[in-house]
């Protein structure tokens, strides 16, 4: 598999946070959600591979290319939405858009023009005149009019409404579709990931724990709701976050494939149930586990 | 780097444009009256103003600061090191325009080297002080950012403003020199050396100053 984004032992030190030695790799064409608590290193991570700040140690390649030593090729072809959205705004959006065109060799005017009609964005209003919703569509059309090859957004639709997040969302997921591009999504909000993204990564306290393709990871993620005496010793102690409540237990397995003869009985009795696990139950599983 | 420069000059358009306003009437006053009425020469009127290129330079970072330009410039292919280049850039250009354009005013008024030499030494001396300063001032701004370093600027400003008059009684008049030395001074050979030491010191700040912006976090 091509790998589009290539991280190495990538280390980066505050007093309070440490990026520990990340190994991770993006696949060419997918979409890979980033997901983790506050804090995780998701932003750091993401801020590392744009080169917005200086690891202390490790190294990232992106389309092969060293991330430091070839900047602006690199920027050329990714397109950037971040946490916060920075502009020169006491300017308009049609400014934004003639300044930036002169720098990225692809930049598709037309396209900026229709994607700031298709989010309503007012061409000539003053930037710090918009609402948070508008300033993410905006950096949004800015990231995808010069057709890049990869996409990142870090935590994009945190602090919108809901209506305008799955906008925002429901937006990404069709342009990403009908393009067949990279995109890496970082967010807290697993609904966002679980969404679009095809594969998944999840990072806690600095470390990258999984990653996996969303339709593997949900598979075999399953939570097993079990009476006493129905489940043998030895897979109760593999289950994950095991709980015990009024009707009896509950744990979760990540390897519900290997488990799923041995619950045969328990299942056709009624004395197990299986049922399908979400990502945010996953993270909570791995932070609890950390 | 042109394109930067361009989008960085709009203060640096707007200064000598008031510049110009103000100071052709200045110009015209000292045709007019004939050289140095009060004992002071054209150079004296237009060097100082070369400071203005220091208050474009300090009205543009204060801009970038409002609306996080950095952050803006950083996610663009735009080089890191480019940014800082067309900054120091622009501040040269607008130096040496204003040097070489007041020096062919000077020109205009006299051809006399008595007058047209120290005339545009002094005008010199004063741009390699702005090159100087206004490189120690990224250098602030890139380490401690705008609004932190802004504050200890302000007092620079101040001591600078009344570094004249400390200058001339504390150094200056116990050891007897007088501004016709000083005139000897500045038609001698040392402020070339001067300058090729100022141009020099402004490169390496310049290097530095890009190490400081790719250290600093967006």
């Amino acid at each position: 598999m091509e790998h589009i984004l290539e991280i190495n032992k990538l280390i980066k030190m505050y007093p309070e946070f440490i990026l520990d030695e990340i190994d991770w790799n993006v696949p060419k064409g997918y979409v890979m959600g980033l997901i983790g608590p506050n804090g995780a290193g998701k932003t750091t991570t993401i801020k590392l591979i744009m080169n917005l700040i200086e690891s202390d140690g490790g190294h990232v390649k992106v389309f092969g290319l060293d991330n430091i030593q070839n900047e602006k090729q690199i920027k050329n072809k990714i397109g950037y939405v971040g946490e916060e959205q920075y502009f020169y705004d006491h300017k308009s959006a049609a400014w934004t858009g003639e300044f930036v065109s002169h720098f990225y060799d692809k930049w598709d005017g037309e396209k900026y023009q229709s994607l700031l009609e298709q989010f309503e964005i007012p061409p000539k209003k003053r930037i710090r005149k918009f609402s948070k919703g508008m300033k993410v569509k905006l950096s949004l059309a800015i990231a995808l009019s010069h057709n890049p090859e990869l996409i990142m957004l870090d935590e994009p639709t945190s602090g919108l409404d809901p209506i305008i997040r799955r906008e925002v969302i429901d937006f990404l997921k069709s342009s990403t579709e009908e393009n067949d591009k990279t995109v890496i999504l970082s967010s807290h909000i697993t609904d966002d990931i679980s969404r679009i993204a095809d594969y998944i990564t999840y990072m806690i306290n600095g470390r990258i724990v999984m990653t996996e393709s969303k339709d593997a990871l949900l598979s075999n993620w399953k939570k097993i709701h079990f009476t006493p005496d129905s489940l043998d010793k030895s897979i109760i102690d593999k289950l994950e976050s095991v709980e015990s409540h009024m009707f009896g237990s509950s744990g979760l397995t990540k390897n519900f494939s290997a488990i799923q003869d041995v619950l045969a009985p328990g299942l056709a009795s009624g004395d197990i149930k299986v049922e399908s696990v979400g990502l945010d139950d996953i993270l909570i599983t791995l932070v609890k586990g950390d | 780097m042109l394109r930067l420069m361009k989008k960085f000059s709009f203060w640096y358009l707007l200064y000598p444009g008031l510049l110009l306003v103000f100071g052709l009437p200045l110009y015209n006053y000292d045709r007019l009256v004939g050289p140095d009425p009060l004992g002071l020469s054209f150079a004296t009127y237009l060097a100082p103003m070369i400071w203005l290129v220091l208050a474009a330079m300090w009205s543009h970072e204060q801009m970038e600061s409002k609306s996080n330009g950095y952050a803006f410039l950083r996610i663009l292919p735009i080089e890191t090191a480019q940014i800082v280049k067309a900054k120091f850039a622009l501040v040269f250009v607008a130096v040496a325009i204003y040097v070489g354009g007041c020096c062919i005013a000077f020109a205009l008024v006299s051809t006399d080297p008595e007058y047209l030499i120290p005339s545009c030494t002094y005008l010199i001396v004063h741009g390699d002080v702005c090159l100087v300063a206004a490189a120690l001032l990224y250098l602030g701004i890139f380490r401690f950012g705008f609004s932190r370093f802004g504050k200890y600027v302000l007092i620079v400003w101040v001591i600078m403003l009344i570094s004249p008059i400390p200058i001339r009684l504390i150094i200056l008049k116990p050891k007897g020199i007088s501004d016709a030395d000083i005139m000897q001074f500045m038609r001698g050979p040392y402020w070339i050396i001067g300058t090729i030491i100022c141009l020099v010191g402004y490169y390496f700040l310049m290097k530095l100053a890009i190490r400081l912006i790719q250290a600093r976090e967006v």
